[in-house]
């Protein structure tokens, strides 16, 4: 086991010392442990199966790969490093995360941590036999070489795998050989970036910019040496006279982080995010690049679609605080009881399937399941609550009787017209706006948490109007919660409101917290539509 | 200093970096104080509007709002209208334990702060030192944060009054990778938020006309293809290269030249959106020579390398975001939370060696 | 990961830059295509596709067009260049190349023959030169009334003079009258001037062409007989080139410090001005005013205000153009582009954005500083029927002095 030294100072680390599972393997792996073992961690890494160290991360300025490898070889000892020939299967439940492969069977953790990726890009193109797939952390030139490295081709290059092939062509100019790089687009994106391109420049390192879909390639015989040469050709955008044509002894494909292959890793882990590109962790601007909706689940480097090591030093540092903070937090009483299961439940799985938060599981300990509220990966969102069809969860900080209080006083006050609102945007935009004399805002955890019964409640308590307004698609805190209010309005809608010829509107918009004229002007387009119907009901 | 009192953690700074970084020290059971020049909290982002279309573009403006929504709720203590005016170094050029920081009326104040954290930022470049792009001469050339401010504010539409379907572009890079005004590095912030506002606005307004000039696109992170087809799905027009002169042209039209498909092109705009970079503070040489960290060549703080990039050359101080070098939001908040764990790591230990 | 060198680009152009690749730092950034005065008359060229053709090894095809001898040299494209770029330094360093391979204009080769054999580009011996300024000088004879005896004398070779001028050849052949004015002024202020019978071309034609040796040769033949004659002060007459290769070239070139002031005759007259050893007659020219900034004399060296000061002072009303100073367009005959006669009337056409310029200020007068802008905006005035006045500073400050003497 890693030999974890007692946290010296109890006022900021307490007695019980946090554990970590890292899974992946490579260089964003031994940093992420690293990482770890700096905050007292008790940490293990497991090797992937079929392993993924994909060469991927690039030497840019600042950071040396071979440099940063041997320094973290040091901080890698003491930790536990295992093996697995399968992909372990991940499970969490009250106590934390238990890994369900090998030997770790046995073993709980508090953390889980996804770091390194599935390897360099190789996309599917018309003459593979031609290219080389650049490895930034592999490659190295000793001898003088003709290269030609290839950018932008043919989706947009990682700007810092592409300055990473600029480090390389540079270091090839400058043992004498001749370095070209065709691109669309020149990657500086770091401090230190336009230096490295200036000096690639001054050194005879040429820079092509080719038009989209000009290049063509083609084999071709040396007739002096009989060696096989790859031929480029191209047009230039700005020197659009001619064609040009770059013969090479090597074509190196620069690419980016490869996202194949992430949505079977994933699948081992519940209700883990992917997002739109096909890498892990959320869209969200919520989660930054490396938190995922599950609360204690923590990605970096390729998996969450960077290879810049800058970045991924930031990401696993990053991680580990959070994660720490979160262990910290876990295992407080206080969380356990922040959702709680009655026994009006009938173990539908409703609860267990929509959690967004993989917060709900099924214990199958006695001979009868049942459901379980995990305090510390629960959010406190209120989706469950509002799917439940035997009303059997009840959240602690938001209780069923928030909502019903609230339609009774709809009720009396007739005339009024109803703004509810995620706690997380409309109510944070909300607190700058003086609202007009009848529209009544009602905050909740999420717009996820009003039901489609909360909806009709307050319509038939006398609503003149209802808009619900949730965070903007792709930003809910809760992964799909605004979706979900989308979908109920629009239920609501076509269920009852049309049919039965319900005059009070009822709509669904989003905003963000920094959207407040945004929300003022929805508001009041929405009341004035309310005055300009006719008396409701 | 009694055993069992917590550590403490003084923030410089109280922009998104310097919030972000005071929310994890606080969760992590740190006592930390906040100081802020100016009276307001939030920096630049407090100032941006959101970005989203039919759904989130990802800019990461509204982080801010859940930061403040956090800190509200803990013990993080704020002081506004205060700046750092000394340090006092212990053994070995450790921080000993209690800075100073005076505010406007030069009231003087002893804080506690085992560690320090720089945050403080930067500051956009004035496109009025380049005279051709006509900032400040000609009506309609505006910066990416005046243009801001329509988005805010929700008042589009009033962007080109009196025009149905006027002709916006954006310039990129200006005042970056430039070596003319001393800053030969690339902001890479600008190309995405220049992108996502071109895309606001053509969704917003499908008929309005908008081009986007660049030099090199930088776009970065697994939204770089999600950005670019939507900018093409949309119709923008991306140009290469950022046309170095704007001059008034029929009437109220802005005129620029640039070079397209091989030929120049002479195009008139209605509006044009410079997308300005990130220059550093020039409080920080102020900092610098009060707390001995050094500045680059740019002017921004000089940061130790590799693992230690969130270390300086002073121990107990550490930067975070944007003023030790141009930053995204994205990238500011990873870099601030990450600052965070090496001070974590090195409040540990340092109990342990004293 | 390898040591970064930081590219430098000097400002200077030294001899050894212009000889290498100065271009490969450009990033295609397309400032400079907006800012090249040229980009109509030539569509499908520019200063940065110019640059991109000698990278991608097309240079050759650069040789053989028209546009680098339609450039100015006027350095617009690049006053703000983010990589410190010159593209002044880099087409001559084409013009260069053409130059060796014997494809430059008649007219100019005939110039720099003459400039080798003569050390000017007119073709004039010693004698010739002083016969002829002397008799420029006794045409003034109803200016000499109220001036001291021999105020209006040429002085020729006069070692321990503490100013050497260097005239341009149009002074003694085509523009006369200019000759005239400045030796008023030199009357007027009791300056303690020479001419030299050897070096009396201010002009480096060698330089428009990329010329390199010969043009250093030129400014060694000039440095040398100003240190002969002990002046204290290289004083230049309003000729841009010559100007800004003296004062900002010179020591570069000759890798060695002057031990003498160059100056040009503005910034002497600003001087002299300032020190009240003259006085201009205030609002003494009840007209409006403007002023053209001749490239070399304000982008290039960096004399903006004095020239402005003057004529705030002498004018009823003094406007500016937009652009100006360092944005200041090039009034479209430097660079050679004036004395190619295979430019012809095209220089006349390519300047038509210093028309619009010059017309949108609604001045009466255009001030300018610099002989070859004086030539040029004066046939611009004649072509496009301008209702302006084309006039050098000096004449000007000539003008003031008469009115306050009088
Ligand atoms: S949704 Fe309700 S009834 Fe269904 S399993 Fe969950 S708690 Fe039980
Ligand atoms: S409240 Fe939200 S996070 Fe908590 S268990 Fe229910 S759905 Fe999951
Ligand atoms: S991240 Fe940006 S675009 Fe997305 S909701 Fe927040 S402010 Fe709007
Ligand atoms: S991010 Fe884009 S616009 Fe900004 S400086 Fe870099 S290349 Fe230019
Ligand atoms: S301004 Fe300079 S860097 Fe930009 S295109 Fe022109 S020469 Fe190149
Ligand atoms: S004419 Fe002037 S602006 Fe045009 S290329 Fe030549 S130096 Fe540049």
């Amino acid at each position: 086991m890693g030999s974890v030294s007692k946290p010296a100072g109890e006022d900021i680390l307490t007695d019980r010392i946090p554990t970590a599972l890292v899974l992946g393997s490579g260089l964003g792996a031994m940093l992420m442990c690293a990482e770890l073992a700096a905050l007292r961690f008790s940490v293990r890494m497991m090797e992937l199966p079929d392993t993924m160290a994909g060469d991927l991360y690039c030497s840019v300025p600042e950071v040396d790969v071979q440099r940063l490898r041997g320094s973290l070889m040091s901080a890698m000892e003491g930790i536990e490093v295992f093996r697995s020939k399968d992909w372990p299967k991940i499970g969490r439940d009250q106590a934390g995360f238990h890994a369900d492969v090998d030997h770790f069977r046995s073993h709980r953790f508090d953390t889980l941590f996804f770091a390194g990726g599935p390897g360099t890009k190789l996309p599917a193109l018309l003459r593979p036999d031609l290219f080389e797939p650049y490895k930034p952390e592999s490659f190295s030139v000793d001898q003088p070489e003709n290269l030609v490295f290839l950018l932008d081709y043919p989706e947009p290059t990682d700007p810092a795998a592409g300055m990473s092939a600029i480090a390389s062509a540079l270091s090839n100019a400058k043992i004498g050989g001749r370095s070209s790089v065709v691109l669309k687009n020149a990657p500086v994106r770091h401090l230190h970036g336009e230096t490295l391109y200036d000096s690639a420049k001054t050194s005879g390192v040429i820079f092509y910019r080719f038009v989209d879909c000009s290049i063509e390639l083609a084999q071709k015989k040396c007739s002096e040496t009989g060696v096989t040469q790859v031929c480029v050709s191209f047009q230039d955008c700005i020197e659009m006279g001619a064609d040009h044509e770059i013969t090479c002894d090597r074509l190196l494909l620069v690419t980016g982080p490869d996202n194949e292959g992430i949505t079977s890793v994933a699948g081992y882990i519940p209700g883990m995010d992917i997002d739109r590109n096909g890498f892990m962790i959320s869209d969200s601007a919520h989660c930054n690049t490396f938190k995922s909706f599950n609360r204690g689940i923590y990605c970096i480097g390729g998996f969450s679609g960077t290879t810049d090591l800058l970045n991924v030093i930031s990401q696993a540092k990053a991680a580990a605080a959070h994660a720490r903070s979160f262990a910290l937090a876990c295992h407080s009483e206080n969380r356990q009881s922040v959702l709680s299961i009655s026994d009006q439940c009938i173990r539908c799985l409703t609860c267990h399937r929509i959690c967004p938060h993989s917060a709900i599981w099924v214990s199958a300990a006695s001979s009868r399941s049942q459901m379980k509220s995990i305090g510390a990966a629960c959010v406190e969102c209120g989706i469950c609550v509002s799917e439940c069809p035997r009303i059997a969860l009840d959240l602690r900080g938001f209780p069923e009787t928030a909502f019903s209080g609230f339609i009774e006083d709809i009720g009396r006050e007739n005339d009024k017209i109803v703004v509810y609102g995620c706690s997380r945007s409309a109510a944070r935009a909300i607190s700058s706006l003086s609202l007009p004399p009848d529209v009544v805002f009602f905050s909740t955890p999420c717009a996820g948490s009003i039901s489609e019964k909360v909806i009709l409640e307050t319509i038939n308590a006398g609503a003149r109007g209802v808009l619900i307004v949730g965070c903007h698609h792709g930003n809910c805190a809760s992964r799909n919660g605004t979706d979900w209010a989308c979908d109920r309005v629009r239920s609501v809608v076509d269920n009852f409101v049309a049919p039965l010829e319900i005059k009070a509107p009822l709509e669904y918009r989003t905003v963000a917290p920094n959207e407040a004229t945004k929300l003022e002007r929805t508001i009041r387009r929405f009341v004035e539509k309310v005055h300009s119907k006719p008396d409701c009901l | 200093m009694p055993s069992n009192s917590k550590k403490s953690a003084v923030i410089v700074g109280a922009g998104i970096a310097g919030l972000a970084s005071a929310r994890l020290l606080s969760e992590n059971g740190v006592d930390v104080t906040v100081i802020e020049k100016s009276s307001g909290i939030g920096g630049h982002v407090a100032n941006w509007g959101c970005m989203a279309t039919s759904e989130c573009q990802v800019c990461h403006c509204c982080s801010l709002s859940d930061i403040i929504a956090a800190l509200d709720e803990s013990p993080v203590r704020f002081m506004t209208g205060w700046q750092l005016e000394s340090i006092n170094t212990g053994v070995g050029g450790q921080l000993s334990g209690v800075i100073v920081v005076e505010n406007e009326s030069r009231n003087i104040r002893e804080i506690p702060a085992d560690a320090l954290i720089l945050s403080i930022g930067f500051e956009t470049f004035d496109p009025s030192s380049k005279g051709l792009w006509g900032y400040g001469v000609l009506d309609g050339v505006i910066t990416l944060a005046e243009f801001d401010d329509f988005i805010r504010e929700d008042r589009l539409s009033e962007l080109v009054p009196d025009q149905d379907a006027p002709r916006i572009a954006f310039f990129q890079c200006v005042g970056s990778r430039d070596k003319s005004i001393g800053a030969n590095y690339c902001s890479q912030y600008c190309c995405k938020a220049g992108l996502r506002s071109a895309i606001r606005i053509k969704t917003d307004k499908p008929d309005w006309d908008v081009s986007l000039f660049y030099i090199d696109l930088q776009v970065a992170g697994k939204y770089a293809t999600t950005l670019l087809d939507n900018a093409k799905d949309l119709g923008i027009h991306l140009v290469q290269g950022v046309p170095g002169e704007v001059f008034p042209y029929q009437g109220n039209k802005l005129g620029v030249v640039s070079e397209k498909n091989g030929l120049n092109v002479r195009d008139q705009f209605d509006r044009i959106i410079l997308s300005v970079g990130q220059r550093p503070n020039p409080t920080a040489a102020d900092l610098s020579r009060i707390t001995g960290v050094g500045l680059d060549n740019f002017g921004f703080f000089r940061n130790l390398e590799g693992l230690d990039r969130f270390r300086t050359s002073e121990k107990g101080i550490y930067v975070a975001g944007a003023c030790s070098g141009p930053m995204d939001i994205e990238t500011t908040l990873t870099s601030a939370e990450a600052a965070t764990a090496d001070i974590l790591e090195d409040l540990s230990n340092w109990r342990e060696g004293s | 990961m390898d040591d970064i060198i930081i590219a430098q680009n000097d400002n200077a152009e030294t001899i050894s830059n212009i000889n290498s690749a100065i271009s490969e730092t450009c990033m295609v950034c397309g400032e400079c295509v907006s800012r090249c005065f040229l980009n109509t008359a030539y569509p499908d060229m520019n200063p940065r596709r110019l640059i991109r053709k000698i990278a991608l090894g097309r240079a050759q095809e650069m040789v053989d067009s028209e546009f680098i001898w339609a450039c100015t040299l006027c350095a617009r494209c690049t006053a703000d260049c983010p990589k410190d770029l010159r593209m002044d330094a880099i087409i001559r360093n084409v013009r260069g190349m053409a130059w060796t391979q014997g494809k430059v204009p008649a007219r100019i080769r005939e110039g720099i023959e003459k400039g080798k054999e003569f050390g000017n580009n007119v073709g004039m011996d010693s004698e010739e030169f002083i016969d002829t300024a002397q008799w420029i000088a006794e045409e003034m004879e109803d200016d000499a009334e109220d001036l001291p005896e021999g105020a209006l004398d040429v002085p020729f070779d006069r070692e321990g003079a503490e100013i050497f001028y260097v005239p341009n050849p149009r002074e003694y052949t085509s523009n006369p009258g200019m000759f005239q004015t400045y030796l008023k002024f030199f009357a007027y202020v009791g300056a303690d001037w020479t001419l030299s019978s050897k070096v009396f071309d201010i002009t480096n034609w060698p330089y428009y062409m990329g010329d390199q040796e010969d043009a250093v040769d030129l400014v060694r033949l000039m440095v040398d007989e100003a240190r002969n004659l002990g002046a204290r002060i290289l004083l230049t007459t309003e000729c841009g080139h010559g100007f800004k290769i003296l004062r900002k070239d010179a020591e570069n070139w000759l890798d060695e410090k002057l031990d003498f002031e160059v100056l040009s005759i503005i910034e002497l007259a600003h001087r002299y001005w300032k020190e009240g050893r003259i006085k201009l007659s205030k609002g003494s020219v009840d007209k409006k005013i403007t002023y053209h900034d001749p490239c070399n004399v304000g982008r290039k060296v960096g004399v903006f205000e004095a020239p402005r000061e003057i004529l705030r002072e002498i004018a009823s009303e003094f406007v500016e153009m937009w652009p100006n100073r360092k944005y200041s367009v090039c009034c479209g005959g430097g660079g050679s582009v004036g004395q190619n006669s295979d430019m012809g009337a095209k220089r006349l056409e390519h300047a038509h954005y210093k028309k619009d310029q010059i017309l949108a200020t609604g001045a009466d007068v255009v001030a300018t500083s610099c002989q070859n802008c004086l030539t040029q905006l004066g046939d611009l005035q004649a072509r496009y029927e301008m209702p302006v006045e084309i006039k050098s500073v000096i004449e000007l400050v000539v003008e003031a002095i008469e009115h306050d003497r009088d």
